[in-house]
Formats: C-alpha cells, structure tokens, sequence
C-alpha cells in the first residue's frame, strides 16, 4: 500500500460510511438473508456480518475499496485520537526499530491470544497499518532470504498415475487394456 | 467425518495449501504441505513441511513430473518451485510477472510445463528448466486471474479476466484462438470439465457459475444460481464428468449437478470468504477447502456419501 493514497482512501471511506444503506431497497433485501444466516451467532458477530454485507454492497455496487485498508484506517482515526498529542510535533521516535524481526511463534501467539475478542484482526493489526500509514517498515513481517535451496533436488519415483478420467477413457475404448492400466496405476498408488 | 487443521495467523487460499498472512495485504506467505490420514478418531490432518515466503501466496499446484515438487504463484509476481524433500528455500525462482500471479497450471497432458496467469494481463508459460519463461500470451485488458490447461489436450489452454471474458488459446499461437464474453462481471475462475472435450465452467463477481460448450460461444449451455456474493473457485470434479464444486465469498462451498443444474451441497462450515476447493483424485469423494479464515477443511460431503 502506498501512503499517497491514503488520502484518496479516507475520502472514499467517510463517502462509505455516510452512505445511506436504510434507503437501499436492494441492500435492504439482500440483508434479510444475511441476517438469517446469523440467527444463532453472537451479536458481535451479526454486527460483523452486517458491516461485511455493507461493504461487499458498497464495492460491488457504489465504488470498491479494499475492507482491510477500511478497517485500518478505521482503528487508526480512534486511536489517533488518543494520542495526537503524543505523534505531531516531534519528527519520529528515534528509537523505533529499523525492521524487526518478530520471532514467528510469538507472532502466532499474540495472535491466537487476541482471537477471542475479535477472530478477524490479530492484535497486531492496528499496529501494523500505523506503520503502514506512517510509511515505516513492518514488524512481524520476516525476512526471508530470496535463496535457493541447496542440495540436490528430489529424484521423481512414482510412475506417472493415470487420471481417473483417462483410466475411463482407456477403459471405455477397449475393456482388456484398463485392467492392466488400473491394475498397474494401483499397485504405485 | 471432517478433518479440521488451523494454519494460524495465515488465511487459506488453495493438500498442499498456499498462504497469505494479514489477508494478503501485507506480510509472509506460507506453503503448507499437509498430511491427511487416518486417526483413531476419524481423519487427522498433519502438516508435514512448511515453506515461509517473503509475500503473500495466492495458489499452487503440484508438478505433473516429480511427486515431491510444487510451484507457487506469488503476490510479488514471483513464481517459485519447491521439492519437499529439501527444507526452508525453493529449488527455483521465477520473477516476471509486473503484479500479483493469481494461479498457477501445471500442464496435464505434455506434464512438461506450466501456465501462470497474473495481475499484469498476461499468462506465461513456463518449463521447469528453462531459467525465462517461454512465451508471453497478450490479449486481456485486464487482470487474468486463471489460465487452465485443457485435460484432453496438449497445447490447449483457456483464460479468463476482470475484462469478462474468458479466452481460449493454442500455444502454437500468440493470440488466443476465440474470445468469449462469460459474464456481466469479472470472471475470478474457471475449470474444463474432464469427461466432456469442449466444457469449461466459468465462475464470476456477477454471483453465478455458467457451464460452455466451446464450440457455442454465443450462449451458456447453463447459469448456476445460488452464491449470494462473488464466487471465487469453480472445479470440475476428476471423477464425475457432472460434479461441480464452487466456493465463494459467501462464506460457503457449494455442489453442483451441471447436467440437471441443481445445487446438491452447501458446506458452509467456514467463518470466512472460501477460497480454494479441491476434490481428492484418488479418494473418490473426499473434498478438501480452505477459507480465509484459518482453517482447512477435508471431508465427504453429504451428496457424495
């Protein structure tokens, strides 16, 4: 993502979030069914199926946006709130890591740990798309070697399978051949 | 019976599964190559390797030549090949691709290449040897989210795109063969069917599935209803020249009898957009799925037990 669309971006997202959706007669008949999905899910999780239905309405519909971005931008404004003092004024913390590198079993712990709440953001999440606003680099995101594998590549054992279409085949064009294939594509199996 | 296998803090996209972490917007891929077998308690799935990637891993297919190889198609525009009997880095790296690769193809009747379609407008074709690709096909104006190999045919392929359409192509020429005007939406998938020459399905954001016949490109020999949003994945099962599995950002992986047009299966155990479906070619009714929201699932839907 880059940061000089992120202006773009809120404009799109307030557009999105003022939509009038109650006034929709088309959304409004498409929700009766994802409400009736929902029926026996958490309200937390009928106010989630609904934000979604908005969305994949507005997208398909009015203008597409990209609902992680959505979503980020929308933990970001609430948590810019908070602490606008504390980000403007001085240049950046001179003390924010280059690129760290997370440990990934931890990285999946944090994450595991926050599934409760909020099965679909990990907590990492609005701290992920701060930084991608901010433009610095990502924790968590590992970096991997762009290397090849050494050692020799694996030698292939198995014959070549017949696909179950091409054993009908056989088998239709002549009845005395699929046997011996089937029987032959078998036994590697 | 129903396996289920959590690839935790990665979202499934196609048993070998390719990964993407945060939704595919930033961060790792991971390619997990999982082992379902028999437990005492019915189906255990067991991951056997994991590969971890620099981004987001959107599909993969193994190699029609080697048992232990597979390739990749990347969100950074690479394409990678692996052997899983060699750990942590891929045994070849292909970057051309300008955007994201949305799926990969490994040819099933030569076996001795395969197909890439991405983002960029264009498909690729590829020789595991060979360190370039070895053709650029041009002809879509927009994104190619899948280019498929024809099962019956060595040199035969068929696209499809965010421009509608979806294109047949010879490899022996550079432009494709015909054009078809699939759907009022962009055409996210597409599948031949194994039992019938000139069949493919074609899947779409308008919501519908529409059955071919090449040869009759004016029409649609039969448009499936029943997703409520896009639909992601549509594969012609390799044991039934009738069975069609679908998945879809509903939520739900449906089935489907194309010769009647009914739905005859809605698995909608996911708690997130379904992205990848796949029948087993050698358990006859084994199905497996995975979904953005974590988890694989193996099993044998109710309309095939």
């Amino acid at each position: 993502m880059e940061t000089s669309t992120v202006q773009q971006q809120e404009q799109l997202f307030q557009k999105f979030e003022s939509y009038s959706f109650d006034a929709d007669a088309n959304f409004q008949a498409g929700m009766k069914s994802i409400i009736g999905n929902a029926q026996n899910k958490s309200a937390q999780e009928q106010k989630d199926a609904v934000e979604k239905a908005k969305y994949f309405y507005y997208s398909r519909f009015v203008q597409s946006f990209d609902y992680n971005q959505y979503q980020a931008w929308r933990q970001l404004k609430a948590a810019t709130s908070i602490d606008q003092d504390e980000s403007q004024g001085s240049s950046a913390p001179s003390s924010t890591p280059a690129a760290p590198i997370v440990d990934e079993t931890i990285a999946e712990e944090s994450q595991s740990s926050s599934t409760a709440a909020d099965p679909t953001y990990p907590k990492s999440f609005q701290e992920i798309c701060e930084l991608i606003a901010s433009g610095k680099p990502i924790p968590g995101i590992r970096q991997i070697p762009n290397n090849l594998a050494e050692g020799t590549p694996s030698e292939a054992k198995l014959a070549p399978k017949l696909k179950p279409w091409e054993k009908k085949k056989a088998g239709s064009a002549e009845e005395s051949v699929v046997e011996s294939i089937t029987s032959s594509a078998d036994a590697t199996a | 019976m129903f396996a289920k296998h959590r690839t935790t803090g990665y979202n499934g996209y196609a048993l070998a599964v390719a990964t993407a972490s945060n939704f595919g917007l930033v961060g790792n891929g991971r390619l997990h190559i999982l082992n379902v077998g028999a437990g005492p308690a019915g189906e255990v799935i067991n991951t056997e390797r994991v590969f971890d990637t620099q981004d987001g891993l959107f599909d993969v297919c193994w190699s029609e030549v080697n048992e232990n190889q597979l390739v990749t198609a990347s969100g950074d525009g690479s394409i990678k090949l692996w052997d899983t009997t060699l750990a942590d880095f891929p045994i070849q790296n292909w970057h051309e691709h300008q955007r994201e690769v949305f799926s990969v193809n490994w040819n099933l009747v030569r076996k001795d290449s395969f197909l890439s379609a991405s983002w960029d407008n264009t498909i690729k074709l590829w020789s595991q040897n060979s360190p370039q690709s070895l053709q650029t096909f041009k002809g879509h104006s927009h994104c190619v989210y899948a280019a498929m190999w024809s099962p019956h045919s060595p040199s035969l392929f068929a696209s499809c795109s965010g421009d509608h359409t979806v294109k047949l192509w010879d490899t022996n020429s550079p432009a494709p063969v015909q054009t078809i005007l699939a759907h009022g939406n962009e055409v996210l998938t597409l599948d031949w069917n194994k039992y019938q020459d000139h069949t493919v399905v074609t899947g779409s954001v308008d919501h519908t599935i529409k059955v071919w016949d090449l040869r009759r490109p004016d029409r649609e020999l039969n448009c499936l209803r029943g997703h409520e949003y896009a639909v992601r994945k549509v594969k012609c099962s390799p044991h039934s020249g009738s069975l069609v599995a679908s998945t879809s950002y509903d939520m739900t992986m449906r089935m489907w009898d194309i010769t009647t047009g009914d739905m005859i299966e809605i698995h909608d155990a996911h708690t997130e957009f379904v992205l990848g479906v796949d029948f087993n070619l050698y358990r006859d009714r084994e199905i497996a799925t995975c979904a953005w929201d974590e988890s694989v699932h193996v099993f044998t839907p109710r309309c095939l037990m």
